[in-house]
């Protein structure tokens, strides 16, 4: 018997180093993303242009959807197996940086190989060390549908309309058309930035500087937000929680797409999807302000990052085509700002006149959120996919009426706390 | 006459009850084929009749992302579930032998921690298991895919076993008189007589294999190397518009090899137990 | 005779069982045990572990919630779905055991929902079937059941439900598994019957039930395991939600390593889990000698 095992553990281990030593000559990179199918063509197509200009570089990539991306990431990060290009996202890029994952990127700006002179939008930057290129910049905002607003004899609010105008319009839509204004409060849902905007806006923060503790002490502003959304459900001016969640996050179920309700909350590059799932271009609007408010509460989001991880060889080749994705206008033509604004003015420009409609529409967009936002807060503390989930557990709980808002407010700060000190 | 006449009226209901039961049991399948070949816009309404018929959904779903279409993911699925079947059903027969039928040492221990096995959730093993392969240098290939599919499951063990047990022992007795020995029994006796959970554990472990969505998502890295399940999950991004004609074209037709395969093992069942002498 | 041990059927006993045997330590054993040690530690999967005792044991069971909760829900999901599943299965295996013009077809189609039950796309029509705008309200409203439509999938009182009714739709597999036992029921058995006067209510319960005894218990042991370890469809169709009424332990395990990176902690659940599943799976078994009919034992 063992003598058996062993034999068969020597001819795994054999095949298994014999696979691993072919394949010397050409340095190949491995770079994971996910999106769609739109996103992996373009990618594709910028990575076979690369490997044209750079015969000597072969460029492996693995693909996904969202779904699953991360837990994958997650198991090859635990086998030190990280691809050499990953795309990241601002939810995670603390976690692995701070695991010491990513490289940083600095000594390749100040040798030159990335260059960042034309970069005028914030990058991948924690405790000074650069860590990743944003892909393209994004804003929170509210995709409306014009038509409906005239049909219900409402103007087009300005770019810092407050809560108030906000719900006087669409009170005054689901009245006269009999829809409702939104689904749900604007970035209620999948995420927790409606609390952090609403704490922004009071001058509060979810966390602390240290993300080591909420950063607000008085539970009545969490009490309130969700008051006044519980009320907005009752009175049928946002959807039944029912409805909220089966719409999910999937932009293109919003109930704007089929004229049941006048806006949805959506990130900037997101108004590409559904204006196409709408069959009619989106207005963009901002997140209403609160009167006198203390400071900004919207913000302008990188929307992804290409990071090179620590497991790479060839973190030099890896950086250079980083390089190739920020800056060259022809790769950019290709990618067409799919994940959102370019961070580079000179690609910005050039892509200016090819845009379409709706991509104008997202273009413009970021110049006007831009006046109408300050610093974005820093990258989440780890613990947070556990306190963005306990978030809305509570919130449905009050919109289900199973909870009181004060009650739920108490109740997030014990239970935040706990996540929290688990931690860090 | 009567008689003949009731028994017509019986059948008839019989098949009036099945084919009404079928009908809603039916309906989401029959949903998904129709929203295949609808437009994008009336792709998710819940109509059977599709608003028009665009069988180029298929084509287009089958050209697949970047340059990789779906000939290249069924390829893979393919290979991937048809070795894992192969090993699973042949190894789990002697496993469930060795098990139901041939008295050792220890039997009743090994047999109880495989039971116990059962109860592991696959999704905790999953991350020490990830380590070890990748110290083996799997990943990325299909070995992890289909190696661990070769130990038997104690499902389909459990299953023969019921089987095995289930067979007078005076056909062992018989073959012993002949001169068989424990190895030609398995062979000559054991394995003719329990076909029909050979071609279950077949037809499971084939299509078991050719879901199974989790395990390709943590081991298959690049794209090339997908299996369907995996292909198809590409299709669904929040962050986009989703191609449901084209998404719902490939989901059936992915589904059409299992539907198929089920279909052609379903006369070998119902061959072997008509000649299997089982019946009485 | 029949218990003779000796040195050459242990050799071929264990020669027989080596491919599990061998599965078993490389595929299971080896993990597992990393995966108890695991349960001891904080591990976050890519810092290296930090050894706390049983301080993930004790959080779970002192101060976790959710942990309570998705034992509540997996219970009784695995409590409905199971006696639903098995029912269907064993009427449609009854229905179709009869030599009847195309049973062989409609057994194949009756199995078609197993196959492709756990697909992303079954969940993906099940989210719309039982939507706002789904068949399933045009329906109930159209009778009058309801007045107005209701969004199932996520209303915390209905979600859950949504998923005991996919569990049922899947019997295809106790199906098979019935059918199999009813055409090993010897013929003889039910011609005396016939002869004895016996009509079919009482053929059923005198003769097809304790005949298929063992395949009962072999299902209930399966399709008991199978749920309470449901996790695809919950993760697809309903992640978990609304306010976790429908977070599976399982899922729940999934969220814990996988999504806050608590490898440790998830480890302890999956430990936890096992003892839980043991004791339920050591019940049924306790219980079976009191039900469970065997012929060639009986017969010695």
């Amino acid at each position: 018997m063992k003598k058996s095992i062993l034999v068969i553990l020597m001819i795994f281990i054999l095949t298994a180093s014999f696979s691993s030593a072919v394949l010397a000559e050409k340095i190949t990179l491995r770079m994971a993303w996910w999106g769609s199918q739109n996103r992996h063509i373009r990618t594709l197509q910028v990575i076979k242009m690369y490997e044209k200009l750079h015969p000597e570089i072969d460029i492996e990539p693995q693909y996904t959807g969202w779904t699953g991306y991360w837990e994958k990431m997650a198991a090859q990060a635990a086998g030190n197996r990280l691809p050499d290009i990953m795309q990241h996202d601002r939810k995670y890029i603390v976690q692995y940086a701070n695991n010491n994952q990513l490289l940083n990127l600095n000594p390749y700006v100040d040798s030159g190989l990335l260059d960042l002179s034309n970069v005028d939008m914030p990058l991948g930057v924690i405790d000074d060390n650069l860590y990743g290129i944003t892909l393209g910049v994004n804003a929170v905002g509210i995709a409306a549908d014009p038509s409906l607003f005239e049909a219900a004899g409402v103007e087009m609010p300005a770019a810092n309309w407050d809560w108030d105008q906000y719900i006087a319009a669409g009170k005054q839509i689901k009245d006269k058309l009999g829809i409702y204004a939104d689904r749900t409060m604007p970035h209620s849902w999948a995420g927790i930035f409606d609390l952090r905007i609403w704490l922004r806006q009071h001058g509060k923060s979810l966390y602390n500087e240290a993300g080591t503790a909420l950063g607000y002490e008085d539970d009545q502003l969490f009490a309130d937000l969700y008051t006044r959304m519980k009320e907005l459900v009752d009175s049928g001016f946002y959807a039944p929680p029912s409805l909220m969640k089966e719409v999910g996050t999937n932009v293109e179920e919003e109930l704007v797409t089929n004229q049941q309700a006048a806006m949805a909350g959506v990130w900037s590059n997101q108004i590409v999807a559904i204006s196409s799932a709408a069959g009619k271009k989106l207005e963009l609007l901002t997140v209403p302000e609160v009167k006198n408010q203390v400071k900004e509460g919207m913000f302008i989001k990188q929307g992804q990052y290409l990071t090179v991880t620590k497991n790479s060889e060839h973190p030099a080749e890896a950086v250079k085509f980083l390089n190739y994705f920020l800056n060259n206008i022809e790769a950019n033509k290709v990618l067409m700002a799919e994940r959102g604004v370019p961070a580079a003015k000179p690609v910005r420009d050039a892509l200016m006149p090819l845009l379409d409609d709706i991509n104008k529409e997202q273009f413009e967009y970021i110049e006007t959120a831009a006046a109408n936002s300050s610093d974005i807060f820093p990258p989440p503390p780890s613990g947070h996919m556990e306190i963005v989930d306990l978030k809305q557990r509570l919130m449905m709980s009050v919109m289900y009426g199973t909870m009181e808002p004060l009650a739920a407010a108490q109740e997030f700060r014990k239970q935040a706390t706990i996540i929290l000190n688990k931690n860090n | 006459m009567k008689m003949s006449d009731n028994k017509h009226l019986k059948s008839v209901i019989y098949h009036i009850c099945i084919l009404t039961l079928g009908l809603m049991m039916f309906y989401p399948v029959l949903w998904m084929i129709a929203s295949s070949f609808k437009g994008h816009a009336n792709a998710l309404s819940p109509s059977l009749i599709p608003d028009q018929f665009l069988i180029q959904n298929y084509f287009q779903g089958w050209q697949g992302f970047g340059d990789l279409t779906f000939a290249t993911f069924f390829k893979n699925s393919f290979i991937i579930a048809t070795t894992a079947t192969i090993g699973q059903v042949i190894l789990s027969a002697m496993t469930a032998y060795g098990f139901g039928r041939i008295q050792f040492k220890g039997r009743n221990f090994w047999f109880s921690v495989m039971i116990i096995t059962l109860l592991f959730p696959q999704q905790v093993v999953m991350i020490p298991q990830y380590l070890m392969f990748n110290q083996l240098g799997w990943i990325d290939t299909f070995k992890p895919l289909i190696l661990p599919k070769f130990t038997p499951l104690p499902f389909f063990v459990f299953l023969m076993v019921q089987f095995v047990r289930g067979l007078p022992r005076e056909l062992d007795e018989a073959a012993r008189i002949d001169g068989c020995g424990v190895y030609m029994i398995f062979f000559k006796i054991i394995l003719p007589n329990i076909k029909p959970a050979l071609i279950t554990a077949a037809i499971f472990s084939f299509y078991w294999t050719w879901q199974d969505f989790f395990t390709p998502l943590l081991y298959i890295q690049s794209t090339e190397l997908y299996p369907v399940s995996l292909a198809l999950s590409l299709f669904a991004d929040p962050q986009a518009v989703t191609n449901w004609g084209a998404m719902f074209a490939m989901a059936t037709l992915s589904l059409l090899p299992i539907f198929l395969i089920f279909i052609f093992f379903q006369r070998y069942l119902v061959e072997g137990i008509a000649t299997s002498g089982l019946k009485g | 005779m029949r218990n003779y041990v000796n040195e050459r059927t242990t050799l071929a006993g264990y020669i027989f069982i080596s491919p599990w045997l061998f599965g078993f330590l490389a595929f299971m054993l080896v993990p597992v045990i990393m995966s108890l040690y695991y349960s001891f530690t904080s591990y976050n999967l890519v810092s290296s572990s930090v050894f706390v005792g049983l301080e993930n044991y004790k959080e779970i069971i002192m101060d976790d919630p959710r942990f309570l909760n998705s034992l509540k829900v997996t219970f009784i999901y695995t409590f409905t779905a199971l006696p639903l599943r098995l029912g269907f299965a064993l009427l449609l295996a009854v229905l179709f055991n009869q030599g009847r013009r195309f049973v062989g077809l409609y057994r194949t189609l009756f199995y078609v929902p197993s196959l492709i039950g756990g697909s992303v796309a079954i969940s993906v029509v099940w989210r719309q079937l039982f939507g706002y705008s789904g068949a399933m309200n045009d329906i109930l409203v159209g009778l009058g059941i309801l007045k107005a439509p209701i969004g199932f999938i996520g209303n915390p009182k209905t979600s859950l439900w949504t998923l005991v009714l996919l569990a049922a739709w899947q019997f295809g597999s106790p199906m098979l598994i019935f059918l199999a036992g009813l055409k090993q029921i010897p013929i003889r058995l039910y011609e005396s019957a016939a002869i004895d006067g016996a009509n079919w209510w009482q053929k059923f319960f005198r003769i097809t039930i304790p005949m298929l005894t063992p395949v009962i218990f072999f299902n209930v042991v399966m399709q008991t395991i199978r749920l309470f370890m449901m996790f695809t469809q919950a993760y697809i169709i309903t992640e978990g939600g609304p306010i976790d009424s429908t977070m599976v332990y399982v899922l729940y395990l999934f969220k814990q390593a996988f999504q806050y990176s608590s490898m440790g902690y998830a480890s302890s659940l999956a430990w936890i889990l096992l003892i839980i599943l043991s004791v339920i799976t050591l019940l049924i078994f306790k219980s079976s000698k009191y039900w469970v009919f065997y012929e060639a034992e009986g017969e010695n």
